[in-house]
């Protein structure tokens, strides 16, 4: 059983957090990653679009003003690196933000009050768990075409499913605890139970498996598009960097080390910080995302 | 057992026709077909024609219909992009690179990822458990294309020692066109996410069973470690374990989408991109029913596999979440 | 008294951790003769369970520091190689653990569990041990052993796997039987089985029997001397009834008023010893019992010595008083 937030268990939550090595570790580097999708107009030296034509497949240092080098467009690495940040995050906070949106109230109805709309939740659960998500969101993009918001709006149909599939979990569980009689007991209404009770009560497994779908989102953003699925051209993403260095890798090694490295660096960060939520929130790990 | 079965194999039939029913639905939903780039080219009569070759003529529930009864026939139609195969074929054909790749993986991925597990769970806290933790949670994190690109950087650009893509077509095989040089790269890859998670799992479970109060009575009935290990041990630390194999198994067997598009493998998961680029709905549609399919039947022997391991377990009496 | 099995001298076990050392066992000494049933008796966390634990060396050495002799039919069991005491593990010293529902392994036959303990140290074939086995199930009292050697422990009830354990214990029919609290998770009327099944065997197999608990109610019925322990040390050693009728520890003056009698007229309260045992990392200097104990006295700052106030009788209290 969780113990419900309260003053105690949110220290003593901090306290696990930042005793945790790994756990800040992953918070700075996710502070930085934001930081640079925040402030990319202001750090990146030139215009992410920005074509040089004379300055085509430039290696790292080799000219001064292109520390990382140049894609095989001409346009400045470093910058469509800062960039690519941006377009990662993003996709991935708006797609769990929307899955929460989504998935919480659904997840919360259909777990509380049971019933013909919980057999109906539970049945598309079960379909859309019998597949690859990826096979789905590809479908999706193939039907709605690429760019941002669709990558945004495809992975969403995705996420939502986990986090309702939890809350549902979740609220089932609660809703038996004694407290939730004792509040029927005097004479608390259904909603008030499901929102004052049982719901801040299962916001830390909740938490947890968002902090988990951001890296799982941030993989799948940067696998579309490394498959050319994702975003369009001219816009940065890290994923579509490697796709299009496959082709140059053999002399330009450049273009595939940067955008993997931010990639790997970034799902680090993330799972780093979502390892040390859980160990936070969830001491005796219950909860298996 | 028998009910218990049936249930379960009525419910994956449920869950096909319900899989086909939303990609069917999602796939006509917008307006324009696979044949609409060619609009310019091709002459009203010509298009009509050909529409009406793929029965793109007629109402979607009709065409729905038509398909479902050829499907249960086992005729998947014809691919729009290879109109001189079947679906059917080329599926056989690019899955069976895939269920290769998958096999492959799973061996390597498996072995060592018990092994590591194993002894790293057996030497807790020493430098290999140490390493041995840094690399499955680096390897449970970092996509597979990543590791593919990295690897790809290391053995074919700079040390120029494997082939940078193909699957027995660009390497030296071992035997006929069977472990090829240019199978090593995109199956360690491929292989280090799953390796990591049983490495992690194998661990994970060995080290809660080992601190059990049975494994106590078993060292104080005089067995030696090996013994305890093998008899005790291991056999209890397998139903996790088993969780891992149940989860990670149907996604090798059914491919990895990033590994056969870096590696350049004509296997199911390139011919599925290629397919959703043309519309190619006829390829879309099987390619789901056939990997729901595999999982559905895959996690059903997982859960029959609990019961051989597990005495305790009763299918259907107790779910097993 | 018989001739003398099993002596242990001044054994220490201190567990290393972060916080510090935990001082679980602080030179405990006792004997153990031929026949003879012995009672540890003492609260959780009084060291009674990681005393013998260490007697078979099944706390692994590197989580903890054993300090002591262990003396076996002349042999010092601390310092044998791993595989000599192997050797003595299940096959002369057996062990019964407190939980039975935890204890056997949940995936193996029982009678697979039973018989690899005999093909270990007899070096028998399978079929052998199986015929052993079946004659085990038969004497602690499993009905049906040919039908219920096949079962798996989930199939048994708690008393039923209790005594599961114990056919294992006496496999080898072993000269010492450890039992760690063998009945404290069963039924009380299962309990009183349990010891009876016990006594039977020490007879009809004659071994010695090193039995934990923290119910001094047991062992009345059941034990020929009795070792009161309190935060890791022996403070009182002595033959059951005159533990019960004289004792002199007031530790054991305080268990022995905790315990309802039939005879006590019900309006009497029972009594409760107050506070709470040492922490057994910052082990108190002066004696142990000295913070809860209503008779302390300037003299309890220094640590007590056991003394031998009577012929067999012996007690760690410097307030104790002889006859």
């Amino acid at each position: 059983m969780t113990p419900p937030p309260g003053r105690s268990f949110l220290t003593d939550a901090l306290k696990r957090f930042t005793q945790n090595r790994l756990a800040v570790l992953g918070l700075i580097l996710v502070s930085f990653i934001l930081f640079l999708a925040v402030f990319a107009e202001l750090l990146s030296p030139f215009p992410y679009d920005q074509v040089y034509f004379d300055r085509v497949l430039l290696m790292p240092f080799q000219h001064p003003e292109h520390p990382l080098g140049t894609d095989e467009v001409g346009r400045d690495y470093l910058s469509r690196l800062i960039f690519g940040a941006r377009t990662s995050m993003l996709v991935s906070l708006s797609v769990q933000m929307i899955a929460l949106l989504i998935g919480l109230p659904i997840g919360a109805l259909a777990g509380y009050f049971g019933g013909a709309f919980d057999f109906v939740v539970s049945r598309i659960i079960d379909i859309m768990t019998a597949f690859p998500a990826l096979l789905f969101t590809i479908l999706i993009i193939s039907v709605l075409g690429g760019g941002i918001p669709t990558i945004i709006v495809a992975l969403s149909i995705t996420s939502w499913i986990i986090i309702a599939r939890i809350t549902r979990a979740q609220i089932l569980t609660l809703r038996e605890q004694e407290y939730c009689t004792a509040a029927r007991g005097i004479g608390a209404s259904e909603w008030r139970i499901l929102f004052r009770h049982l719901l801040p009560n299962a916001m830390s497994p909740i938490l947890i498996a968002l902090s988990f779908g951001i890296p799982t989102v941030i993989f799948a953003e940067a696998g579309l598009s490394f498959l050319g699925l994702g975003v369009n051209d001219p816009i940065a993403s890290w994923g579509k960097m490697v796709g299009s260095s496959n082709a140059y890798v053999r002399v330009y090694w450049h273009l595939a080390v940067f955008p993997t490295l931010a990639i790997a660096l970034t799902m680090l960060g993330f799972s780093f910080l979502g390892d040390g939520l859980r160990d936070a929130l969830d001491p005796k790990q219950k909860i298996r995302v | 057992m028998l009910s218990y079965l049936l249930g379960r194999i009525f419910s994956l039939a449920m869950i096909l026709l319900a899989v086909s029913v939303i990609v069917f639905a999602l796939m006509h939903s917008v307006p324009g077909g696979p044949f609409d780039e060619r609009k310019g080219r091709l002459p009203p009569a010509a298009k009509a024609n050909i529409l009406k070759k793929y029965g793109l003529d007629q109402p979607v529930w009709k065409q729905y219909v038509n398909y479902m009864s050829h499907a249960l026939r086992f005729d998947f139609g014809i691919p729009f992009q290879r109109p001189h195969t079947t679906v059917a074929k080329l599926i056989g054909k690019s899955w069976a690179v895939t269920v290769q790749v998958g096999l492959c993986t799973i061996a390597l991925a498996f072995t060592l990822g018990i092994l590591l597990g194993i002894y790293a769970a057996y030497h807790q806290n020493s430098w290999v458990d140490t390493v041995v933790t840094f690399i499955s949670s680096l390897g449970v994190t970092v996509p597979n294309f990543v590791v593919a690109m990295w690897l790809i950087l290391i053995f074919s650009v700079s040390l120029g020692l494997l082939p940078m893509g193909g699957w027995g077509s660009s390497g030296q095989c071992l035997v006929d066109r069977y472990f090829c040089t240019d199978w090593i790269l995109p199956v360690v890859a491929y292989a280090i996410a799953p390796m990591s998670v049983v490495a992690r799992y194998t661990r994970a479970s060995i080290v809660e069973v080992m601190g059990e109060d049975f494994v106590r009575t078993a060292r104080a009935k005089g067995l030696s470690e090996v013994k305890v290990m093998r008899k005790h041990v291991l056999r209890n630390a397998q139903i996790p374990m088993v969780t891992a194999l149940g989860t990670e198994i149907p996604n090798l067997i059914t491919g990895s989408i990033f590994i056969e598009s870096t590696f350049r493998i004509n296997g199911l998961g390139k011919y599925f991109v290629t397919s959703t680029l043309n519309r190619d709905y006829p390829m879309i549609m099987a390619t789901f029913l056939l990997v729901a399919f595999l999982w559905g039947v895959l996690y059903l022997l997982t859960d029959i596999a609990y019961t051989l391991i597990d005495p305790r377990v009763r299918l259907g009496a107790k779910s097993l979440s | 008294m018989g001739e003398l099995l099993l002596e242990v001298q001044d054994l220490h076990v201190h567990f290393p951790t972060p916080e510090g050392r935990v001082k679980a066992v602080n030179g405990i000494s006792y004997s153990l003769a031929r026949q003879e049933i012995l009672a540890l008796v003492g609260e959780s966390g009084s060291g009674k369970s990681v005393g013998v634990l260490s007697l078979l060396r099944l706390i692994p050495s590197r989580d903890c520091e054993v300090r002591g002799k262990v003396l076996f039919e002349g042999q010092d069991l601390l310092r044998l190689s791993e595989a000599e005491m192997r050797g003595v593990r299940g096959d002369r010293i057996s062990m019964v653990f407190q939980d039975p529902m935890t204890s056997l392994n949940p995936v193996l036959r029982i009678g697979d569990q039973i018989q690899e303990s005999i093909m270990e140290h007899q070096g028998v074939t399978e079929r052998v041990a199986r015929g052993r086995t079946l004659e085990l199930l038969e004497l602690v009292g499993i009905p049906e052993p040919s039908k219920r050697y096949r079962h798996y422990p989930h199939q048994f009830s708690g008393g039923m796997r209790q005594r599961i354990m114990i056919a294992m214990g006496l496999a080898c029919e072993p000269t010492v039987l450890i039992a760690d609290e063998p009945t404290t998770a069963l039924d009380v009327t299962i309990q009183a089985q349990i010891i009876d099944l016990v006594k039977k065997l020490r007879k009809e197999i004659g071994m010695s029997v090193i039995w934990i608990t923290h119910d001094l109610g047991i062992v009345a019925g059941l034990a020929d001397r009795v070792a009161v322990m309190y935060a890791g040390k022996i403070v009182e050693f002595a033959p059951v009834m005159q533990l019960f009728q004289s004792p002199r520890h007031p530790y054991t003056k305080g268990l022995l008023n905790s315990l309802p009698r039939l005879d006590s007229r019900t309006e009497e309260p029972l009594e409760a010893i107050e506070g709470l045992p040492p922490n057994l990392i910052d082990y108190p200097s002066s004696c142990p019992f000295m913070a809860r104990c209503a008779a302390r006295a300037n003299v309890c700052l220094s640590p007590p010595e056991m003394r031998r106030i009577a012929e067999e009788h012996q007690v760690c209290c410097h307030l104790a008083e002889g006859g």
